[in-house]
């Protein structure tokens, strides 16, 4: 997508344990600007405990991660600026049930003063659209089913207009009618060239949108291939066992 | 039994006066209570270091101690610990301070512990500072979490402040004993105390079963 220039994020030799419990080992993973990038793998195998080293919700205990022009583990001071640069989806859409819909994409443009109010609402509505959700802009999350609630995470994490999007399993609390509505929006958002970072288990959209898919197991990065090797020449135990079981 | 309610005419203005100190008891111990209650609850959040366990130790035994030991103590021990002796007002509005404070960091703590991680976790996410996910994020919901109890929380002050009739404040039931052994008409004052009582209470319990009901409905 981008071949020249350096990776927008660059994580190095990054370790995390929780406790006792070695979750990430040694992690290297560069991504380039406008790359989708799905990461897969068995549940405990630390691909969530990685997205979330990406943008300071969890600390590194060692290695680095480079974010656009930042350096992780930081001060509190660089934290906030990866976080602006960077939107999060969460598996339980984490919606603030207290705003209403327009409210929750307007809070952060609004309080970080990158936008006065008529701009961040304007910004908002022109992202509902996108997302397909304008109706509903003056309602509370609670009244909005699972997928619409999804969608309005994701205007939201757009609308700080971030270079790069982490996507933390965004479909897996859903119930199964409203899985591709939220699909679909991501392969809107992939095909327009924001970065995205996508810990999934929707094999067919990471075979489908993604430029790499990486596997993770036991806290190691064992393969990061192109879709088509990814599935078909890929000779790594671990992750033929996984995708027998999936597939 | 004969009755004569007009008594209660005869004398409102003694009852209406104990129950504005009733009231002017429970509002004082309420925002005070508020206040001490906020910093004990912030000394417990920090769960560590001296004020965690100044906190705790706070909110733990005025908790714990019968309301009416609290009273006689800091009436009857208090001259022996302040340089001056405090008056029955100055020892009731304490003391319903102080008891208010535990409870109320008590469900302060509970309620910003109700709001989910995932709100944390959204909150930093979305790039706001630790400052604004604390007013914009957190105490919001917090607050809402908190409403119920801290409507009980009215009710059981105006409850608690019948006790400081037994040190002379000249409350509701302070009132109500005295008007009654002038004229034995314990009856009409007591009942006529019973429904003021009632009346000051009872949209508090009901605001607080309404407000749990509507978040209910809310949060699904």
């Amino acid at each position: 997508m981008s071949p020249i220039g350096k990776p927008i994020v660059d994580a190095r030799g990054i370790n995390k344990s929780f406790n006792t419990a070695h979750v990430l080992k040694n992690v290297d993973l560069k991504v380039n600007a406008g790359e989708v990038v799905c990461i897969v793998g068995p549940s405990g195998s630390g691909k969530s405990t990685f997205l979330r080293l990406i943008n300071g919700l969890e600390d590194i205990d060692g290695g680095q991660i480079e974010v656009g022009e930042t350096t992780l583990p930081g001060a509190p001071k660089e934290l906030l600026s990866v976080r602006r640069n960077v939107g999060m989806v969460f598996q339980n859409f984490n919606l603030f049930p207290h705003l209403t819909v327009l409210e929750n994409l307007t809070l952060s443009p609004r309080r970080t003063g990158r936008m006065n109010r008529s701009g961040a609402e304007n910004k908002a509505r022109e992202l509902l659209k996108r997302v397909g959700i304008s109706e509903q802009s003056s309602k509370y999350p609670s009244q909005l089913s699972g997928g619409q609630q999804q969608r309005v995470a994701i205007a939201r994490a757009l609308a700080m207009e971030p270079q790069i999007l982490l996507f933390d399993e965004p479909t897996s609390a859903l119930d199964p009618e409203n899985v591709n509505e939220v699909l679909n929006v991501m392969k809107e958002l992939a095909s327009s060239g924001i970065t995205m970072i996508v810990v999934t288990h929707e094999m067919g959209f990471a075979r489908e949108v993604a430029d790499r898919i990486v596997f993770m197991a036991d806290g190691q990065l064992l393969v990061d291939a192109s879709p088509s090797q990814f599935f078909e020449h890929v000779e790594d135990e671990r992750l033929r066992s996984f995708l027998s079981k999936i597939l | 039994m004969n009755s004569d309610w007009s008594i209660l005419y005869q004398y409102r203005y003694e009852i209406l006066g104990g129950l504005w100190t009733t009231i002017a008891l429970v509002g004082l111990a309420l925002v005070s209570g508020y206040i001490v209650g906020a910093l004990a609850c912030c000394g417990k959040l920090m769960r560590t270091g001296p004020l965690y366990w100044l906190s705790t130790f706070y909110i733990n035994t005025f908790r714990a101690l019968p309301e009416t030991v609290l009273v006689f103590w800091i009436y009857f021990c208090g001259p022996f610990i302040f340089t001056a002796a405090p008056s029955a007002w100055q020892t009731g509005v304490i003391s319903m301070s102080l008891v208010a404070g535990a409870y109320f960091a008590e469900i302060a703590r509970a309620g910003i512990q109700s709001v989910s991680r995932g709100q944390w976790e959204a909150a930093r996410a979305v790039g706001l500072s630790e400052f604004w996910v604390w007013i914009d994020v957190i105490i919001p919901q917090a607050v809402r979490a908190m409403l119920p109890s801290s409507a009980l929380l009215v009710t059981q002050l105006v409850k608690m402040s019948g006790l400081v009739s037994a040190i002379g404040v000249t409350e509701l039931i302070y009132q109500a004993q005295t008007l009654g052994s002038l004229s034995f008409r314990y009856f009409e004052f007591f009942t006529a105390v019973a429904v003021l009582y009632f009346i000051l209470i009872f949209p508090f319990s009901m605001a607080s079963r309404f407000i749990e009901a509507h978040m209910r409905q809310q949060i699904g």
